[in-house]
């Protein structure tokens, strides 16, 4: 899979139908047909926002005309978590909205994938408080960390891509629970704590 | 209209006579210090007041005095609490506001009676400080969740959190 | 097959067990604007009952002021309604300088309220774009967001950020506009005109659009007054109140503009509210323009603003206080409180502050408009089509940052 959007070289657009014939002329070889299935995930990834604060109206920007993702493939913004396999959560997610991010997190179907987008979804951002999760990846794995207060739509855009090709290297039916091996081996302990945080903040008894 | 406002605390306290403490200004405005147990009797002769009628509580709020600096000045109550009433009279542009001190685990009397925004309002302050209020419609917790244990915005409270994996449990 | 033991024809209706349908709505939602939940018992399609839960954004900001100084707050601040960032630059700020005692330069007044103006602009498009999404009629969003980005560009070239700008600091404004402000603005104002009468076009006359909004969601004066409702929704409904004009800030004393007002106090009227504001703001753009001052944009007042550089390169006095505002912050009188509200893109953002001499406030209480505003919602959809709710919460412009702070 080539690692350049346009490969200049060969004139064929990403995400295009001449390179799903280049793909599929290619099928016999070993490998080709994860290629393939690979290449129709990366290039529609139907994104589920989870907005809930600020983060949310630069990703509404990212939406309309000036950022357009659909162009990227995101073309179905879907508020259902059934029919998407992208959650970018955008914005704070407090103690009251987290059971909450974790269900629709489980409705999603396999294979899915999830973009942090702003500090507060990060690490809880500036409001490091009483009512404030510190941080998804407490709760949730997350693929992408999109720093900015809010960030620019055009650093969600970047970290789209570069899920996507990350996506194209997967080669092969991946759950996420394959991809994060180590988060959901080593589970979370009765403390919430997923390993990324224990590294990071030590043992919390 | 700050005199508009003078003047409706004169009135104020003519009809109230033992329950107003005091009428003074500050960056506030106007403020007329009453008993707890004058409040309806305030809120009734400010709503219905002919000169300046005040038909909006814009905001209800409270103050938690208890980690007040000893030489930070006398602004403070004996009292842990006290509530201030923001009433805004749209129709004559003039603001007033009422203040009552609260001890710890004194009930406050509720202005749902009176103004409508009061139950929100109301609620909000029993779930940040903990100070009920009587003959509330409703009240319960707001903005965390039922189950949470503690009242944020007391000073006691630390701004972490007691247990930061907190979650509601449904 | 035994014959049916009632004669149905003839008579009263057949008395079947039914029961209301509970239904929740949100709090992750598309048409809940960020993190609202509706619970809604339901008799067919009509909601019988209402009750709303918030918290759902709940940040603790209100606790996170006391730990942080009067130049940090604003950060805060600014995050509450997040679609109007600068009106709460400002409106902290001005509650800060209430509570300092101290005037800023007229150069910082006007540049305060130009940027105000053009972030209501984008708050009321904010308001109107998804509100018109909700109903069901795509296409102004696109409208709406064009003009959002024309005023994100402006606001991005005067204060470094798309939305949180920070900008505003106790005694006037972190740095000044730069060159080629004046120019960029102009350019905006004529679309802002346009994009109006687009939206005008797009709407007005829509018979569908119509349909779903006029008589949706309808209170009156006196209710919307007890509910506490100030700003567009309260506007809506006949009352012309508006702080600009009952007690003018900044310049706005000087500015001529009118205060629309609706009859109904209905969706309709909610919309073309904040359509006709964002007209009525153009106009107070280019009045405030064409009496831009010049000068400095930060109070001389030491303590409190950064000293010049020269200063603080060449006096000893420069240097400290260089340090002291860096290290501590500016520190307010001791004992102070104090209230001020201005207009926000929602009603009326009042910060009550109390000052125990620190650098940090003793104790934030904001009064958000938002919070009144949706208190009412169990009044406006009770007896309403399941349909309308999307239609009049997105109408009532709830900003859960403001909501829940």
């Amino acid at each position: 899979m080539k690692d350049t959007l346009i490969d200049t070289s060969s004139q064929v657009v990403a995400g295009s139908l001449e390179e799903a014939a280049a793909l599929v002329r290619d099928m016999k070889k070993p490998g080709a047909l994860e290629k393939f299935v690979d290449w129709a995930r990366m290039h529609s990834l139907w994104p589920i926002p989870f907005g809930t604060a600020c983060c949310a109206i630069e990703f509404m920007g990212m939406v309309s005309s000036q950022t357009d993702i659909s162009r990227f493939g995101a073309e179905f913004v879907r508020f259902s978590p059934r029919q998407c396999d992208l959650m970018i959560v955008a914005g704070t997610v407090v103690n009251k909205m987290a059971p909450v991010l974790k269900k629709i997190y489980d409705q999603m179907a396999e294979p899915k994938w999830v973009i942090s987008m702003g500090s507060c979804a990060n690490c809880g951002g500036m409001f490091n408080t009483y009512s404030v999760l510190q941080g998804i990846d407490r709760i949730i794995p997350v693929d992408y960390y999109v720093p900015g207060c809010p960030p620019r739509p055009e650093a969600v855009v970047y970290a789209m891509l570069e899920l996507q090709k990350q996506i194209g290297r997967e080669s092969g039916v991946l759950s996420s629970q394959e991809r994060q091996r180590e988060f959901w081996v080593r589970g979370i302990d009765g403390h919430g704590q997923t390993p990324k945080s224990r590294i990071l903040h030590g043992e919390r008894k | 209209m700050i005199d508009r406002a003078r003047q409706a605390a004169k009135r104020l306290s003519a009809a109230l006579a033992d329950g107003l403490l005091e009428v003074f200004e500050d960056g506030r405005g106007v403020v007329a210090r009453i008993e707890a147990t004058a409040l309806h009797k305030a809120l009734d002769v400010l709503r219905d007041d002919r000169k300046t009628p005040f038909e909006m509580l814009a905001h209800e709020t409270a103050i938690d005095w208890s980690a007040w600096p000893a030489d930070a000045g006398s602004q403070r109550p004996a009292e842990r609490f006290s509530l201030i009433y923001n009433l805004y009279s749209v129709s004559t542009r003039t603001r007033i506001f009422l203040e009552i001190a609260l001890a710890e685990g004194q009930a406050a009397p509720s202005a749902t009676g009176h103004y409508a925004s009061a139950n929100w309002a109301e609620r909000e302050i029993y779930d940040m400080f903990g100070i009920k209020f009587t003959r509330h419609p409703d009240l319960r917790r707001i903005l965390m969740w039922e189950g949470f244990e503690g009242h944020p915005l007391r000073k006691d409270f630390p701004r972490h959190g007691i247990n930061p994996q907190d979650f509601p449990q449904e | 097959m035994q014959p049916f033991p009632r004669d149905i024809d003839a008579g009263a209706p057949l008395d079947l067990h039914s029961e209301r349908m509970k239904l929740n709505w949100g709090p992750s939602h598309p048409a809940t604007h960020g993190t609202l939940r509706v619970l809604l018992e339901l008799e067919g399609e009509t909601i019988a009952k209402c009750d709303t839960e918030i918290g759902y954004l709940h940040r603790g900001k209100e606790k996170l002021a006391e730990d942080w100084n009067y130049n940090q707050c604003v950060n805060i601040m600014e995050r509450m309604n997040y679609c109007s960032t600068v009106i709460n630059n400002c409106a902290w700020h001005q509650a800060c300088e209430k509570l300092f005692e101290i005037e800023i330069p007229p150069r910082a007044v006007y540049l305060r309220m130009i940027l105000s103006e053009i972030s209501r602009i984008a708050d009321h498009m904010t308001a109107i774009g998804p509100n018109c999404v909700d109903i069901g009629v795509l296409t102004p969003f696109w409208y709406t967001w064009d003009i959002r980005e024309k005023a994100y560009d402006i606001i991005e070239f005067v204060t470094g950020a798309r939305m949180m700008s920070a900008w505003t600091r106790v005694g006037g404004l972190a740095a000044d506009a730069p060159e080629g402000f004046e120019e960029r603005v102009r350019q905006f104002v004529p679309e802002v005109y346009r994009e109006m009468d687009e939206l005008d076009k797009l709407l007005a006359a829509n018979r569908i659009f119509n349909d779903r909004s006029r008589g949706v969601g309808t209170i009156g004066p006196e209710e919307a007054l007890s509910y506490g409702w100030t700003g567009p929704c309260l506007r809506a409904t006949g009352v012309a109140h508006d702080l600009r004009v009952a007690s003018p800030y900044l310049a706005y004393g000087d500015m001529q503009f009118d205060i629309p007002v609706g009859e109904h106090g209905d969706t309709y009227d909610r919309i073309f509210v904040r359509i006709e504001e964002c007209r009525q703001a153009a106009r107070i753009i280019e009045q405030a323009l064409d009496n831009l001052p010049g000068g400095p944009v930060n109070t001389g007042k030491r303590h409190v603003v950064l000293p010049s550089k020269d200063a603080v390169y060449n006096q000893m006095e420069g240097l400290i206080h260089h340090f002291e505002v860096i290290m501590y912050g500016p520190k307010a009188p001791k004992g102070n409180i104090c209230y001020d509200a201005s207009e926000g893109g929602n009603g009326e953002l009042g910060f009550t502050i109390v000052s125990d001499g620190s650098a940090k406030p003793y104790r934030v209480s904001v009064r958000s408009p938002c919070y009144y505003i949706f208190s009412a919602l169990p009044r406006l959809v009770t007896g309403r089509l399941l349909a309308d709710l999307p239609a009049i919460v997105a109408s009532l412009n709830i900003i859960a940052g403001e909501l829940d702070r």
